[in-house]
């Protein structure tokens, strides 16, 4: 999964966002890491609505503009806990592992 | 017109990229997002937001914005690089049926009654065109096959007929072989109705206009070497701007970029028929050419299908 994918599933953990909201969420939750364009974001939500893993959950007008709230769906939810074993497990290889004496050197 | 509603204009602008239904559909929310995420004082979009929309717009139209699984990718780029090698193969007879049909207008006679299987393998490549862009691809099979029949069927008959007497004296098969061997259309040919096999076996998704695709043929005619040489004071420019173009389109659709590297192993088959090392340069270019795009294109294919 790419990782603009994974933040902005991430970024609905808690509930219903539209799409500039995912963009904040996303960008909060990745320290700042992840700021998706807003083509990309919607590149992304295409890409995971056609994978069934987000929905759209509320369509209205604010300010006079349209938006519509995502959400995650039942396989979304099981696709991001995946994900993020298999990144904790891969984590796990480095984190869990003695960090490396530090050999004295002899001068010659 | 305020600062804001400018903005505005200008977003909607930039979605020109965009096919028109996705714009009705989404067009709206999308120039939302981007106008709650402009700064206070933004008078015009960024060169991030620009280039952004342009890529995944024509992202969209292509079809690649919704990570196609790696092996419907590779099949997709299976059934482009046959288009580009028929379409290559369509603009040599092209050509030559442009020599050969206002000639015989002119003189009322046909000076050699072999070139008139020229115009017949031109219409049937491009049949072959059609068919494969439709989805029929046993019939394009089938016209790819017969198109290459007639090629060497033209050989054969120019080697055996002698223009001057009128007779016909078959030559030795080596002779016609290593014609055959020095004719373009006979590796596009042969190497399109390889890469059809596997797409009759599992087919993939067809265009809604498949006629549209013979306007690669003049395209091609111009953009590419040819035999007939309609192009050479072009080549190698246009050749090293088309393997630049493709390399540049993977970005939109990396199946594109794999089909353009298997346009160019015909021409390296072809240039180590014609004696290739005698034109090492040429031929460094078409491998280098081949294997940068091929690889690039598998790179992009494997992104493309991450979700």
């Amino acid at each position: 999964m790419r990782e603009q994918s994974y933040f902005a599933l991430a970024a609905l953990i808690d509930g219903p966002l539209h799409g500039y909201a995912i963009i904040k969420r996303a960008e909060e939750l990745s320290g700042g890491r992840i700021r998706m364009a807003a083509g990309t974001l919607y590149a992304a939500l295409d890409r995971l609505t056609a994978e069934q893993l987000l929905r759209v959950v509320e369509e209205k007008v604010v300010n006079g503009r349209a938006r519509r709230y995502y959400d995650l769906t039942d396989e979304g939810v099981a696709a991001l806990r995946a994900e993020a074993d298999r990144m904790l497990q891969a984590a796990r290889v480095v984190t869990e592992r003695r960090a490396p004496r530090v050999r004295a050197v002899k001068p010659a | 017109m305020t600062r804001e509603e400018a903005l505005e204009a200008r977003y909607r602008q930039l979605l020109w990229a965009y096919p028109k239904r996705y714009r009705r559909e989404r067009g709206a929310e999308i120039v939302g997002t981007l106008m709650e995420a402009a700064h206070a004082n933004q008078q015009r979009p960024t060169a991030r937001e620009v280039t952004t929309l342009a890529v995944r717009g024509l992202q969209t139209r292509a079809g690649t914005h919704g990570a196609p699984s790696a092996d419907r990718g590779l099949r997709g780029a299976l059934r482009l690089a046959v288009l580009l090698l028929l379409a290559y193969a369509t603009a040599g007879p092209l050509v030559d049926s442009g020599h050969i049909i206002p000639r015989i207008i002119a003189d009322r006679a046909v000076l050699y009654p072999v070139e008139l299987v020229q115009p017949l393998v031109t219409v049937v490549v491009a049949c072959a065109v059609v068919a494969v862009a439709a989805g029929r691809y046993v019939w394009g099979l089938l016209a790819t096959l017969s198109a290459l029949a007639f090629t060497l069927a033209v050989l054969q008959l120019a080697l055996s007929y002698d223009t001057v007497t009128h007779d016909v004296i078959f030559p030795p098969f080596e002779l016609t072989r290593d014609m055959a061997a020095e004719e373009p259309a006979t590796w596009l040919l042969a190497f399109a109705a390889l890469l059809i096999l596997p797409l009759i076996r599992r087919p993939v998704r067809h265009t809604r206009r498949p006629a549209l695709w013979l306007l690669g043929v003049p395209v091609c005619a111009v953009l590419l070497p040819t035999h007939w040489n309609v192009t050479g004071e072009l080549q190698p420019g246009t050749m090293l701007a088309v393997i630049a173009g493709f390399l540049m389109w993977v970005a939109v659709d990396a199946r594109a970029t794999v089909a353009a590297g298997l346009l160019l192993i015909p021409l390296i088959l072809l240039a180590l028929s014609l004696n290739g090392l005698d034109q090492a340069t040429w031929l460094w270019t078409l491998l280098i050419g081949t294997g940068t795009l091929v690889t690039t294109g598998a790179v992009g294919l494997h992104r493309q299908a991450q979700l």
